[in-house]
């Protein structure tokens, strides 16, 4: 204990010294922490809301696009698709379909999404009520927990939509006011930062924002129904889960891409494919955070080495004392593993506070929530990385202390 | 008690130096002179049980030095032998007393802070206790470096020219502290050194390399 104490005494003797190694290898090991929990918390976001879906279908355009705006809601959608276009597909009675849900989006409030579908969509999640109960009729919503606690919406609040997908979209409609009538359990997934409806409010608020100019027509939206009257309806996305994956599926999704104007996307090939691209600049910086950490292990190196020099003199003066070369040894292994120690207490600390800084933005450009305080077991795995690097560093300085020559030193 | 049989010591490659025998009894002080190149810190230094002769004994207290093992060997230099340098040498990142304190702890011995005060009042550096020893004159630093080496009550206390760097009126107290102190405690005296001024404050002289 003492022996540890005389480690730190002397680290702090030379405070720059100490620093310059501090500051080099917090670097390094914030660094890789942050992109470790980067990693996981994007990864784990899309592939939690994956959700079990199979294919998506929607307009022509990149399928990543269809892929990030449908199942996600982080991209513009790549446009709307006739309803009557993807009623075979909705067939409860489809050979290979097991479910099909249909979403139309074009609205928000305060930045989320909202959602016309049906009750299969929370299902996909299993999202269940917190609050209230799901829909009766047109305007009614469900609105997520992240909406409910940002929004402070409450049962029976209305509020009024705005046209687009962002808050920059100052076009508010002046339609009837949505209504709450549920509030969601949290899911951890996109879910949570939805506000859901039946497509039909949806479908009110467009038209009657269409149709106000030339006929001033009231409409009775109320009795649609999806496979019946309102054919004439687009949607935006439908969300396909298959019964069984096998060739049969494969040659639906590429007569869909060849036959039709429609456009099928497989979610986890496209995020896959995403990850792949982002992976690129994911092993660039790993790469980088490693370079770093390797050099800051050499400036514990060469600062030890030097100050050995420098306490030569000193290290002789213990082994007359009556210190063993082991106990020598350890004093300097001990320096080394101690900014170690140091090193990744104030990158672990460095690193999250980056991760809360940008779950600030993340949540503000997307709505997706991270956890910047949540650690991952890489971290542990980064603690023996680091304390390894230490006792590299420190090894042939604590050998050259061990084998401290007394009569040459103390000349 | 110290005594010595027959020491001698070859340099590789070079001439062989032959040292008179030394019987140093408890209390007694002693000074060893010799001229620069005659060996004198050599002598030093297999009496601290640093370097092995190439051949003969050293005893201290009745114990073969050389025949003790290297941890052992350790462990009773730090108890039994203290050695004063020419430059004070210190713990640079602790305070005096703590070096005072790391002297007990590195000889095994437990930490005792009355005497490590006592020690620090008695040579006048009380005030300097918590400083860290780069902070003191040189004066001082040599006199907290006689601290340390009587703070475990050594057997013997070996000195290497512990005036050299200092002037007349300073070689003199030094000297006279290490007789006065050295007396106090008990432990022989062996003061190694070239320097002509001391030599009339010893009773007992050795000469080497003649």
């Amino acid at each position: 204990m003492k022996m540890i104490k005389l480690s730190l005494q002397n680290l702090f003797f030379k405070p720059l010294n100490l620093m310059l190694s501090l500051v080099l290898f917090s670097l390094g090991i914030g660094l890789i922490s942050l992109l470790f929990n980067l990693n996981k918390q994007i990864t784990s976001k899309f592939e939690n809301n994956l959700a079990g879906i199979d294919l998506i279908i929607g307009a022509k355009g990149s399928p990543l696009q269809l892929v990030l705006n449908g199942l996600y809601h982080i991209d513009a959608p790549t446009g709307n698709i006739p309803l009557k276009d993807v009623l075979p597909f909705m067939n409860p009675k489809h050979p290979l379909i097991k479910k099909a849900v249909p979403l139309s989006l074009g609205d928000s409030y305060n930045g989320f999404r909202v959602v016309g579908t049906n009750l299969d969509f929370p299902a996909l999640y299993k999202a269940e009520l917190s609050n209230g109960n799901w829909w009766q009729m047109p305007m009614q919503t469900v609105i997520g927990s992240t909406v409910s606690t940002i929004t402070k919406l409450k049962i029976g609040d209305t509020f009024i939509s705005s046209h687009g997908l962002t808050t920059d979209d100052f076009n508010k409609h002046d339609h009837a006011p949505f209504v709450v009538v549920g509030i969601l359990k949290s899911t951890n997934t996109v879910c949570d930062q939805l506000i859901l409806t039946p497509p039909e409010s949806i479908w009110q608020v467009h038209e009657h924002a269409l149709k106000k100019d030339t006929t001033d027509q009231d409409h009775d939206h109320e009795e649609d129904q999806l496979t019946d009257t309102a054919i004439e309806h687009d949607i935006t996305t439908l969300l396909v889960q298959f019964k069984a994956k096998n060739i049969m599926t494969l040659n639906m999704q590429r007569s869909i891409n060849q036959n039709t104007q429609l456009q099928a996307a497989n979610p986890a090939i496209e995020i896959n494919r995403l990850f792949s691209m982002m992976g690129i600049g994911f092993d660039a910086l790993k790469l980088l955070a490693w370079v770093i950490a390797f050099v800051s292990g050499l400036s514990i190196f060469i600062s030890l080495f030097n100050s050995l020099k420098e306490r030569k003199q000193e290290l002789g003066l213990m082994r007359i004392l009556g210190a063993t070369p082991v106990k020598l040894f350890t004093l300097i292994l001990m320096e080394g593993i101690i900014i170690a120690c140091m090193g990744y207490i104030i990158g672990i600390f460095l690193s999250h506070f980056a991760l809360q800084l940008s779950a600030e933005n993340i949540f503000k450009a997307y709505k997706y929530k991270i956890a910047p305080w949540s650690f991952i077991p890489e971290e542990a795995w980064l603690w023996i990385g680091a304390i390894s690097i230490g006792i590299i560093a420190a090894i042939i300085p604590a050998v050259q202390a061990y084998r401290t020559d007394i009569a040459k030193s103390i000349k | 008690m110290l005594s010595t049989n027959q020491l001698e010591y070859e340099y590789p490659g070079r001439i062989k130096i032959r040292f008179p025998d030394i019987n140093l009894n408890d209390g007694q002080h002693s000074l060893i002179i010799g001229k620069s190149g005659s060996g004198k810190t050599t002598l030093l230094y297999i009496l601290a049980g640093l370097l092995k002769p190439t051949n003969g004994v050293v005893t201290i207290d009745n114990q073969d030095l050389y025949q003790l093992s290297a941890s052992k060997l350790d462990a009773f230099r730090g108890s039994k032998i203290a050695v004063i340098f020419q430059q004070p040498i210190f713990i640079q990142a602790v305070s005096v007393f703590e070096n005072l304190s790391w002297a007990q702890r590195l000889a095994g011995t437990e930490v005792n802070k009355n005497r490590i005060q006592e020690l620090l009042h008695r040579l006048q550096i009380d005030q300097h206790a918590h400083h860290i020893p780069s902070r003191l004159s040189v004066g001082e630093q040599q006199r907290a470096s006689i601290a340390r080496a009587l703070v475990n009550k050594p057997t013997i206390v070996l000195a290497d020219e512990p005036t050299s760097a200092l002037d007349d009126s300073n070689a003199h107290e030094v000297i006279e502290l290490l007789h006065e102190q050295a007396k106090r405690e008990n432990s022989s005296l062996l003061v190694v050194t070239h320097d002509a001024r001391v030599k009339s404050l010893f009773d007992q002289q050795i000469t080497i390399g003649q």
